[in-house]
């Protein structure tokens, strides 16, 4: 009896598990089905009073009631109703997923492979993203058309915001791009001068009479240049001994000096240990600083625009009648305050050189 | 104004920056950053009657004195040697910069920094060790901390006299 009771409990969890995913069987067959089968394990309880031979009652019912057959005809259908690979062709095949337990496993694989697949493809898509968040190059590839179409949208839509924003990068390089630009068509000039005479030569003849390089005369025009600072720095120590200012807001330069001091030294110790030459000019924008190297003191000159050909000539020139001159103060500089008039005359032509007057 | 040249030297992480930022901008940071080359910085220093311009340059540490750059050393008036009080080895080395640095000016106004004092005790034995070195070599030692301020002010302050010293006697 009791193992009647367990087959039909069997049956009816296959049923049910069948039943939830064939949603066309109507319910009242159902319920009149596991109505029949209760009652008809409750009969033969109470006709069978003997439990030995409850097993040859049980087999016997189970092939005879015609209700059982009909539900085993039932799973039948609903398993045929399914959309799997395996079905089950004969009631003897469901007996043996029946009395099986891990029977009911192929079952619940047929039941839910469609998820089972799903799943699968979901896996194999996670782990196909960790494989691109790993791989940089994979995730710029992913990254790259979403990125560059949202700075086209954003260019478009706040083009005022993104102006502003990249401003200090574009200006500065606009800037620099132009002052190479400058720089090149100064080149250009000087070429054109040296190569097409018939062209310029009244013209050259008139810069002849006055002394002035055809050259120096065309870049002047076409570019502005000027000495905006002058220092003059003990070489050793890195000290001050003079400065000269274009527009005298500087108020730090005897830190500038003693910077440009530690920059050369620097340079020299970390690129050119064993080397005679050293750092001779610094660039940043489209200023330079120039730096022309003397036995006792060094001349650095903060200058802007091109620089005209010649100047550094007279940088060298005007630091070596320097050390001629004053030599011996230029060695003994310790830092204390000195009264630079004596040198003026050397180093204030060098500041006036914009306006071609040096 | 009268301006000097005054070097930083020592080991790394011995606190020679800290020094130098306490004692030009009255700060100190925890995080260490080391310095690569060399930094510059002026301070305006009155001692007595005379204001004395020091140019400090803060200069990069390294494993000992074999590292140092010597071209920074040039043209300096003074010096300062820096040493951790918590690592002896930093201590013994200031003999190699006393060295180095007298070797161009045997005259060299000296001052020996025993820093981070808020880590040990006045009476521990590597403060012993750092009075015995700067007794040895005849340079004043300072026990100072960047971290608390003490210390710094007199350190420099005890140099720019020598640097004036110097200067008067001339």
């Amino acid at each position: 009896m009791l193992e009647l009771e367990q087959e039909i409990c069997n049956e009816y969890m296959i049923y049910d598990v069948v039943t939830a995913g064939v949603p066309q069987i109507d319910e009242n067959v159902i319920m009149a089905i596991q109505q029949h089968a209760h009652e008809s394990a409750m009969h033969q309880a109470t006709v069978d009073p003997h439990p030995a031979e409850a097993d040859t009652a049980t087999h016997r019912q189970h092939e005879s009631d015609p209700d059982l057959a009909l539900l085993q005809e039932l799973l039948l259908q609903a398993q045929q109703l399914l959309d799997t690979e395996q079905s089950i062709e004969t009631p003897q095949q469901l007996t043996i997923i029946k009395s099986d337990r891990r029977g009911r496993r192929p079952m619940r694989e047929f039941l839910l492979a469609p998820e089972y697949q799903r799943i699968d493809e979901l896996e194999a898509r996670i782990a196909d993203l960790q494989r691109q968040l790993h791989d940089r190059d994979a995730l710029i590839q992913m990254l790259s058309p979403a990125i560059s179409r949202a700075i086209a949208q954003q260019v478009q839509e706040a083009h005022d915001e993104m102006a502003e924003a990249l401003y200090p990068v574009i200006g500065r390089t606009i800037q620099r791009a132009v002052t190479e630009s400058m720089r090149d068509l100064a080149r250009r000039i000087d070429h054109m001068m040296r190569c097409s005479m018939r062209m310029f030569f009244l013209w050259r003849l008139v810069l002849w009479i006055r002394g002035i390089r055809p050259s120096d005369a065309a870049l002047r025009e076409a570019l502005p240049f000027q000495v905006n600072e002058l220092f003059l720095i003990h070489r050793e120590s890195g000290l001050l001994i003079q400065h000269l200012s274009a527009s005298a807001t500087l108020t730090d330069a005897d830190l500038i000096a003693s910077m440009l001091a530690a920059i050369r030294a620097y340079v020299q110790e970390s690129f050119l240990p064993h080397s005679d030459h050293s750092l001779d000019s610094i660039e940043y924008g489209d200023m330079q600083i120039l730096v022309e190297e003397g036995p006792a003191a060094l001349l650095a000159v903060v200058v802007q625009g091109v620089q005209p050909a010649g100047f550094r000539a007279i940088l060298r020139q005007q630091l070596t009648e320097l050390h001629a001159a004053y030599g011996a103060i230029l060695r003994s500089f310790q830092g204390d305050p000195i009264d630079g008039a004596w040198m003026l005359p050397l180093l204030q032509p060098l500041m006036e050189w914009h306006d071609g007057s040096a | 104004m009268v301006q000097r040249k005054v070097c930083l030297v020592g080991d790394f992480a011995v606190g020679k920056t800290s020094l130098f930022n306490r004692f030009v901008y009255n700060r100190f940071s925890e995080t260490y950053q080391s310095t690569i080359g060399v930094r510059v910085q002026r301070k305006i220093l009155k001692v007595r009657d005379h204001e004395l311009a020091l140019i400090l340059w803060d200069t990069e540490g390294g494993q000992d004195s074999t590292t140092l750059k010597e071209s920074y050393l040039k043209g300096a008036a003074g010096a300062v040697i820096v040493c951790d009080l918590t690592r002896t080895g930093t201590i013994l080395h200031c003999e190699e910069y006393i060295h180095l640095l007298r070797r161009e000016n045997p005259a060299l106004p000296l001052a020996i920094a025993g820093n981070k004092l808020d880590l040990v005790s006045p009476d521990h034995a590597h403060v012993t060790v750092a009075h015995q070195v700067a007794q040895l070599f005849q340079a004043p030692l300072t026990l100072s901390s960047a971290n608390l301020g003490v210390g710094v002010e007199q350190l420099f302050q005890s140099l720019g006299e020598r640097l004036v010293h110097a200067q008067t006697t001339i």
